[in-house]
């Protein structure tokens, strides 16, 4: 009896302590800040695995023991070190902590291991962190292992100031220096590839000056980096390796894409594009893409492939047709598709909002239509049209104030196909195993044959008017030149003002004459506003004086030495011409 | 005119000679609110008051009588209408900067006296500039009038240690904190374009 009772209080023990201890996975959404992603980290409980979606995240973290940090996708999964001193990881005297699947940009360190931390596993990551950054610094740890990373194009790959922590299976690849450490102890099977100096190459290292050989090393985009190994690596297999791949079960390949935890999804494919052309009635949508030259998917013998899917009319998935080819070919064609819709009905302009130069023109949404065209006209004026994808609303700018335009809006509908491309890994690498897909390339949206519109809109008329501010105020311009030109700002008006306010104002007789002319400018200026077909002529007759008052305005001392010139020139000339006239007479 | 101004100073020169000062500059840093005296102000700009900033300076004969001149500046940004459905729409920004030259009074009848009440009136010439966004700028000028009424509180003798600091290391003799009503009048053929500007201000006598 004692003993039931002992045990089911242990055992009721046992249940209501399970939940508050079991493991969990806690998902950190895209675009979470680096604030949000720490108070996750700080909430959790011992055991649980975080898993970062991919995306690209701004942070400084620190860690706490009994945790794992997981990326979604190792390649697309971005951590961006803010540089302030602070590593991305910071793993501060804590136990039990694995860093994996994660690629870290941009910091002065990737992560920090200080602090007596033990238990630390960085595994399959991807350091990349420019020519002065150090992909991992080992501080003060006696057991961290550094296993299956790829580091490219670090000042330092990896630091180890104190004690014998392994150091494994790694790919150091155009580094300053691939490895920093004070002994050789626990480096073993790292693959060194045009590094300016390997450092501590340890035991079994395969050496080279040339590249591993990536998929995609980021040369030309980094956003679009794939380190994982194509066919003929340096670093594929490693000789004499005591261990396995996860992804094909032979010897275990160096980089993050070896090993068992190894990330073993493709990379998605990328620059895909599509083309329509007619054919017989029907058309032929043309695919093309980036070939992904992992060697999970270029293998001579039983290839990876390249999976189409398509919908007609919807967006996303799922996709209702499917095709497939095999690498290494890069395109495909959908044949005989249809362009066929149906003329959609015509929408009702509800409303007119007149601005300054603007109508804001508002009407019904048509079911089906996928875009709509927006008809204005005034008196004569030829007709414009602009298509308006987006909305039931649109404001038209550029227009002329007190002039009635009159306005239309007739649906437009066309055949949209929605297409993407999945890699799909060697079935040969799979045997027996899981087959693994890439995430959808960018979706595309084609659009089959042309866009089918339907009736008019009943008119309705708008007219733009200028504002009146308050109060009114009298503009106390250029007159003549402000009513020539149409408008108080106009460029060509500038120079005259500013001669104004250089050479005029500042001195009684031009001030006198600036008086004169606001009083005699006005009167010319209405004149002018009523005999609109003089506008150009005067137009013509001010053009001298505007050159004229802008190179005195704009260049003083050369108009000065110009002014002087033609002075000089006309005091000889002019006696000259006199004495020859005498000379005939 | 000017020969009258100038033998009325002559003669307030010979009848108080007492009262000419040795400090004859002074400086001014004024910060305000502008009421417009329109009365649609607060429909097209929102509230029936305007930011107004200033700055003047002045030249003293004597303790109670002084010849300054100012300039300041008021903005304020606001909407206009659309007249044919009577609709507001757009932005507008109006800028007023009044110059002034002003003659002020002030009843100071002891060096240490702590409230001096003041009075000044004076001739403004009110710039102003109006921007409606997407249309023509309009700007011009108007000539109108001032008065100044107001009280201006001594503040050395709140801390004498820093008036002897301001005197010494500045030259600055005397500190006032100035409260002012002001009148500014300055219309166009068609717009009231002055109101009353409420002012409190740094006087700083050199």
């Amino acid at each position: 009896m004692y003993g039931f009772v002992r045990m089911s209080c242990l055992g009721l023990c046992v249940a209501v302590t399970f939940p508050v201890f079991a493991a969990k996975q806690i998902d950190v959404a895209k675009n979470s800040n680096n604030a949000e992603i720490q108070k996750i980290i700080d909430d959790a409980s011992a055991g649980d695995v975080i898993v970062f979606a991919v995306g690209t995240y701004d942070v400084n973290l620190q860690l706490k023991s009994s945790l794992t940090l997981r990326g979604a996708e190792a390649a697309r999964t971005i951590l961006k070190g803010v540089k302030n001193g602070q590593p991305a990881l910071l793993i501060d005297g804590v136990t039990n902590v694995t860093v994996l699947r994660l690629t870290v940009v941009n910091a002065e360190t990737g992560v920090t291991v200080r602090g007596g931390s033990s238990d630390v596993k960085i595994s399959n990551n991807i350091f990349q962190l420019n020519s002065g950054g150090t992909g991992v610094s080992i501080e003060d740890s006696a057991d961290a292992m550094v296993r299956n990373n790829t580091f490219h194009g670090n000042g330092t790959g990896v630091s180890r100031t104190t004690g014998t922590s392994r150091i494994e299976y790694n790919i150091f690849s155009g580094n300053r220096r691939a490895i920093t450490v004070t002994n050789a102890d626990g480096i073993n099977y790292n693959c060194f590839a045009g590094n300016t100096d390997n450092g501590e190459a340890g035991a079994h290292a395969v050496t080279s000056s040339m590249q591993p050989g990536y998929a995609n090393s980021g040369a030309g985009d980094p956003e679009l980096r794939d380190f994982h190994l194509a066919e003929n690596s340096l670093c594929i297999d490693l000789a004499g390796a005591p261990a396995t791949d996860a992804i094909d079960g032979s010897t275990l390949d160096a980089g993050a894409y070896g090993g068992l935890d190894a990330d073993p999804l493709p990379y998605p494919v990328q620059n895909l594009k599509w083309d329509v052309t007619p054919n017989n009635g029907t058309y032929d949508i043309s695919l093309n893409w980036s070939a992904n030259n992992s060697y999970l998917v270029t293998r001579a013998k039983d290839p990876g492939n390249y999976l189409i899917y398509y919908n007609s009319d919807t967006s996303g998935a799922p996709y209702a047709n499917t095709d497939k080819v095999a690498a290494p070919t890069t395109s495909f064609i959908v044949h005989g598709v249809t362009g066929e819709v149906a003329v959609p009905g015509d929408p009702v302009i509800s409303g007119v909002l007149p601005a300054s130069q603007e109508l804001t023109v508002s009407w019904s949404e048509v079911p089906g239509a996928s875009a709509y065209r927006l008809y204005y006209v005034a008196p004569n004026v030829t007709e414009e049209s602009v298509v308006v994808d987006n909305g039931t609303s649109y404001t038209l700018k550029g227009l002329r104030n007190d002039v009635e335009y009159s306005l239309e809006v007739a649906a437009l509908s066309a055949k949209y196909y929605y297409l993407t491309v999945v890699v799909e890994a060697s079935p040969e690498l799979l045997a027996g195993r899981e087959v693994f897909h890439s995430d959808f390339a960018q979706e595309q949206k084609a659009m089959i044959g042309e866009k089918v519109e339907g009736a008019r809109s009943a008119a309705v008329t708008g007219t733009p008017e200028r504002l009146q501010p308050y109060p009114q105020l009298a503009n106390e311009g250029c007159f003549i030149a402000t009513a020539a030109f149409g408008y108080y700002d106009a460029r060509e008006i500038k120079p005259l003002r500013q001669f104004r306010d250089q050479y005029l104002l500042p001195y009684a007789p031009g001030r006198s004459f600036v008086a004169w002319y606001y009083r005699q400018g006005p009167v010319a200026a209405r004149w002018l506003h009523r005999n609109a077909e003089f506008k150009p002529a005067v137009r013509v007759l001010l053009a001298p004086l505007i050159a004229v008052a802008w190179c005195v305005v704009n260049w003083p001392l050369f108009s000065l030495c110009f002014l002087v010139g033609v002075a000089m020139v006309g005091a000889r000339v002019l006696p000259w011409r006199r004495y020859v006239q005498g000379v005939a007479s | 005119m000017k020969r009258k101004i100038l033998l009325t100073l002559l003669l307030l020169h010979a009848v108080f000679p007492c009262a000419a000062v040795a400090a004859q500059w002074s400086s001014e840093l004024q910060y305000g609110r502008y009421y417009p005296e329109l009365d649609q102000w607060r429909d097209y700009y929102g509230r029936d008051r305007a930011p107004y900033f200033g700055a003047a300076m002045a030249y003293r004969w004597f303790s109670f009588l002084e010849l300054g001149v100012e300039a300041g500046r008021m903005h304020d940004r606001g909407r206009a209408i659309l007249a044919s459905n009577n609709t507001y729409a757009g932005s507008v920004e109006l800028e007023l900067y009044p110059v002034s030259a002003q003659l002020q009074v002030n009843a100071r009848f002891a060096a240490g006296q702590w409230l001096v009440p003041y009075v000044a009136i004076g001739a403004t010439q009110l710039y102003y500039r109006q921007i409606v966004v997407g249309q023509e700028k309009a700007s011009g000028r108007v000539t109108g009038r001032l008065l100044r009424t107001g009280l201006a509180f001594n503040m050395n003798i709140l801390d004498h240690r820093a008036a002897a600091y301001m005197r010494s290391g500045y030259g600055i003799t005397h500190t006032f904190l100035q409260l002012e009503r002001r009148q500014l009048t300055a219309d166009t053929d068609t717009v009231a374009l002055g109101g009353e500007v409420a002012l409190m201000s740094l006087r700083f006598e050199f």
